[in-house]
């Protein structure tokens, strides 16, 4: 951080400022009921794409952040409609179940390997949908109906607020979004996201200086699932319903868009620039639902083939004028 | 449990599992040379046994006719898709790119191409469900034991298969190109090898091993569209537990995990035994990281 200009250090915190103020004040001048719907699943996207990038920032992919988001959704319903807990208490014990199911799943399938990884997780989010499908303890194919919203909360001034308009429960997922930003962003800054940095770069040069590598994977893979526990206990008090099909692997693929779409090299910015292009995207096309994982294949592919650095990335080479020097190329680490 | 049972479950077994072994070893006949990990080979699947149900069952072709000309479309696929998409990344391998960083480049790649084969062949073919008539309808009777002949020779064709795939690496001047660039691309490229080549052909031949794996299951059971997802879960399972390096590995999963599934869906119903199968091979990858034969010695 102490690399920024002095520009930059002026500049950023306004921009940051005017960024938060205009999504503020964005319930103000959307008055569609549709379109706050479609603001508040890109609030979730950008959520679960920081989720995917964090693991990502370690070095590892994983093809399986729908099954957290699925275990955050499940557990935080189950908590309210079998025990009935009230959701302020069921939203964290729902965040700390999924990391407690990444803890023990990470423990093992991080020792196996950055290759084989991949595969795990992907098996482990069919497998999550199978079960979830298949016991009719949690909710079968069908999944749950009539997940209630949170309660309100009493405060005295100016009245108690009830997350029953789009624009409130706005609020609530933008709070959580902007706390999720900026825990990130302490992380990333911090001992540990450097120590993710150098593993990501060189996974032997990071162990031939003491640092333990599947420890901070493992930690990575734990934050990073909780973070999509939390997308998936919002979600699915938002919805109203969980159903297994919500969470299959084309969900993970398209949150792997989110993110690489604004770019893999940049966590926090990279799934904040990709997430709404992706969620309102289809939006403005929406008389097309058929071709959407088409859309979404060709987006995945061109990005991979011509863009690999992602929106950003792509901004930040033009401006550094790599393209210019025809560099573009050697200088991507995906 | 009674003998008769016994040979179902082992005959249901190793039908299935001769089914994974195909698709593994298409998966690895990829890796091995390009070092692509294809997301798509599931759809490449549904793709041959459409393409199968299409000329049989549709146009009324001969059998052999139908099968040939399955063959060639999924070998032009499998070259478009290679040349369009997969060579593109490939250039960006270095030879001391290590197989993890291989795949996180190419599986975002074909995980967009799975997608996009994914809704077009629901488009093309609708999702409904498609039924191939089987090709030996006898029910072969040894005994008291009454077999499916279909499966049978599922289990006999892809062994066969299997067979000449070896026969293949071993022999021909072809296989062995294909064994050279696997090993060292750029030492086959110094002994006359044409390694783009290689890479184009092999992409092609795992595609229409995946196509021959879809036209044999068409015989067994009904098709759909969504039957690329189980498909390919199931094989990636057999091929981290075989070892992504090994043929031989591949084919021992196959027969066990094949074997397990089908034992398992008799006596304790078919998501548990999913669920068995799936922690067991955690269980299994964490003490053994390497899969069965333990040729993946690469992090």
């Amino acid at each position: 951080m102490n690399l920024l200009s002095d520009r930059q250090r002026l500049i950023r915190p306004i921009a940051l400022f005017i960024l938060v103020a205009l999504l503020i004040s964005v319930p103000v001048m959307v008055k569609s009921p549709y379109l706050m719907t479609v603001l508040i699943a890109s609030c979730f996207a950008v959520i679960l794409g920081m989720s995917f990038s964090m693991i990502y920032s370690t070095g590892l992919i994983t093809l399986g952040t729908a099954a957290f988001y699925a275990i955050g959704a499940y557990a935080s319903a189950l908590l309210i409609m079998k025990l009935n807990l009230s959701f302020w208490v069921a939203s964290p014990l729902a965040i700390i179940i999924t990391g407690i199911i990444a803890f023990a799943i990470g423990l093992v399938i991080i020792r196996v390997g950055t290759f084989i990884f991949v595969v795990l997780t992907l098996l482990f989010n069919v497998f999550i949908v199978q079960i979830c499908g298949q016991f009719p303890v949690l909710g079968g194919w069908r999944g749950f109906v009539n997940i209630p919203r949170p309660e309100p909360i009493s405060i005295p001034w100016p009245a108690p607020i009830e997350f029953v308009s789009h624009a409130a429960y706005y609020y609530l997922v933008l709070f959580a979004l902007l706390l999720v930003v900026f825990i990130s962003h302490i992380i990333y800054t911090s001992r540990i996201g450097r120590a993710w940095q150098m593993i990501k770069q060189s996974e032997r040069l990071a162990e031939s200086l003491g640092m333990s590598v599947y420890r901070y994977r493992v930690l990575a893979f734990v934050i990073a699932s909780s973070l999509a526990g939390l997308a998936g206990s919002l979600d699915a008090h938002y919805l109203g319903v969980v159903y297994p099909d919500m969470f299959g692997v084309f969900t993970s693929v398209y949150i792997q868009v989110y993110a690489a779409l604004g770019g893999l090299g940049f966590p926090i910015l990279g799934p904040v620039i990709g997430a709404p292009i992706m969620v309102i995207g289809p939006y403005l096309l929406s008389d097309i639902p058929e071709i959407q994982p088409i859309i979404f294949g060709v987006v995945l592919i061109a990005i991979i083939v011509f863009f690999p650095s992602g929106i950003a990335g792509s901004l930040q080479m033009l401006r550094r004028g790599y393209f210019a020097r025809g560099k573009a190329y050697e200088k991507v680490d995906v | 449990m009674d003998a008769q049972l016994a040979i179902q479950l082992v005959v249901n077994g190793l039908t299935m599992g001769s089914i994974y072994i195909l698709m593994v070893l298409g998966l690895q006949v990829i890796i091995r040379t390009t070092g692509i990990v294809n997301f798509a080979h599931g759809q490449f699947y549904v793709i041959g046994a459409y393409a199968f149900w299409f000329l049989y069952v549709l146009i009324g072709l001969n059998i052999g006719l139908a099968i040939a000309l399955t063959l060639v479309v999924m070998m032009i696929l499998g070259g478009l898709s290679y040349r369009g998409i997969f060579e593109f990344i490939r250039r960006r391998f270095r030879p001391d790119t290590p197989l993890s960083q291989k795949f996180l480049m190419s599986a975002m790649a074909s995980v967009g191409l799975m997608m996009i084969l994914a809704r077009i062949i629901i488009l093309i073919f609708g999702s409904e469900t498609r039924g191939i008539p089987s090709m030996f309808p006898a029910i072969l009777t040894i005994g008291d034991v009454r077999l499916p002949a279909e499966r049978l020779a599922v289990v006999l064709i892809s062994t066969s298969i299997v067979a000449l795939l070896f026969l293949f690496f071993a022999k021909t001047r072809l296989g062995k190109a294909m064994r050279a660039v696997m090993s060292d691309a750029d030492a086959g490229s110094l002994m006359g090898i044409n390694a783009g080549r290689i890479y184009l052909v092999s992409f092609a031949f795992g595609c229409s091993l995946a196509g021959i794996a879809g036209v044999l299951i068409g015989s067994v059971f009904s098709l759909s569209p969504d039957m690329a997802g189980d498909i390919m879960s199931m094989s990636f399972l057999v091929m981290v537990l075989g070892g992504v390096r090994s043929y031989t590995g591949a084919i021992m999963g196959g027969v066990v995990v094949g074997l397990a599934l089908s034992v398992g869906y008799q006596f304790l119903g078919g998501a548990i035994s999913y669920v068995v199968v799936f922690a067991g091979t955690m269980l299994f990858l964490a003490a053994r990281p390497g899969g069965i034969l333990h040729e993946l010695t690469e992090r």
